[in-house]
């Protein structure tokens, strides 16, 4: 045993080799891939229904594929864990993350109600407050997320998560025409590739044998 | 006089060190076992990266010690050996872990 045992270290390896199947980012580029098809349904004209109908489809497979992934790929590949109180409180610290960030959702969400809009955004330009609670919310959330859980991935997502509005108005801007789904589509497909790449990388590192267990050693 | 009565002290920690946890694999197992609430076999050959038959005869060294518990059960209709320190196995390596750091800390040089 040439190296010491540094417990932190190990419980940080321990956990992060959970994250080392790349499922959380296809996961992630899924649903902002699923904004993009939301807006090119938009562009072609889809009825408001059918939108939301079809984004929850999106959102819903996105999951199942996590969760499918996380017990048809991972765990049959790398074991099983239950990770200890350290990670529970890690997990906690995300979770509070995400609610902030849900709750910062629901707040624009009503400061773009027609009644509420005429009157608030009589004081701030629209098209400056959209983009800039946008970008400052991805960036903020999915940079405490990254640092809290360890995941440094989640920092480049976030930024790919950021630059979708911003790049659709700049692209509007430039070409005069929608290009939503480009602007959602480009960042939500790097976050597939890269997703991809490591999940290829998981898959020929820890193959899939039998069973095991304390009876075959 | 004062720094023999000290190197015997010394010497007298090294005699009390717990060989079932000094093994270097054990001391790997008993590690990762203390850093998570429970694992399965397979997550702990991974992590390990010890031989089955190693990690299995290591992991029956240690339930006899009364260190690691290990619980065979279907999770999601799958069989799992779950294996978890007990609070003997936790205090064991604590213990060591600060045994070691005293040994370490009064060795010369």
């Amino acid at each position: 045993m040439e190296q010491q045992i540094d417990l932190k270290q190990l419980e940080r390896k321990v956990w992060m080799s959970f994250y080392e199947d790349g499922l959380w980012d296809i996961y992630l580029g899924m649903l902002l891939m699923a904004m993009a098809v939301g807006a090119l349904l938009s562009d072609m004209g889809a009825p408001e229904t059918t939108l939301i109908i079809t984004y929850g489809c999106l959102v819903g497979a996105a999951f199942v594929f996590l969760w499918l992934g996380k017990r048809f790929i991972t765990i049959p590949r790398l074991g099983l864990v239950h990770f200890g109180p350290q990670a529970k409180a890690r997990k906690k610290k995300a979770s509070v993350i995400f609610a902030v960030s849900v709750l910062v959702g629901l707040i624009v969400f009503v400061m773009f109600l027609p009644t509420v809009k005429d009157s608030f955004f009589k004081i701030l330009p629209i098209d400056l407050v959209f983009p800039a609670i946008w970008v400052a919310n991805m960036l903020i959330v999915f940079s405490l997320a990254a640092y809290f859980l360890h995941y440094r991935r989640l920092y480049l997502i976030g930024v790919m998560f950021a630059v979708g509005v911003p790049l659709d108005i700049l692209l509007r801007e430039l070409t005069n025409r929608d290009l939503s789904v480009i602007a959602f589509g480009l960042p939500a497909l790097v976050i597939l590739v890269m997703g991809g790449v490591v999940l290829s990388r998981f898959l020929s590192r820890y193959s899939l044998g039998a069973e095991v267990t304390l009876d075959e050693g | 006089m004062k720094v023999k009565k000290k190197g015997k002290e010394n010497l007298q920690h090294i005699v009390e060190i717990d060989r079932v946890v000094h093994e270097p694999a054990r001391l790997l197992i008993l590690s990762y076992l203390y850093v998570v609430e429970s694992a399965d076999f397979l997550f702990l050959l991974r992590q390990t990266n010890l031989t089955k038959g190693n990690l299995s005869s290591h992991l029956m060294r240690l339930e006899n010690a009364g260190y690691v518990s290990i619980e065979k059960k279907f999770v999601e209709k799958i069989p799992r050996t779950l294996l978890s320190l007990t609070k003997d196995g936790r205090k064991a390596f604590h213990e060591y872990s600060q045994r070691m750091k005293k040994i370490f800390s009064e060795l010369p040089g």
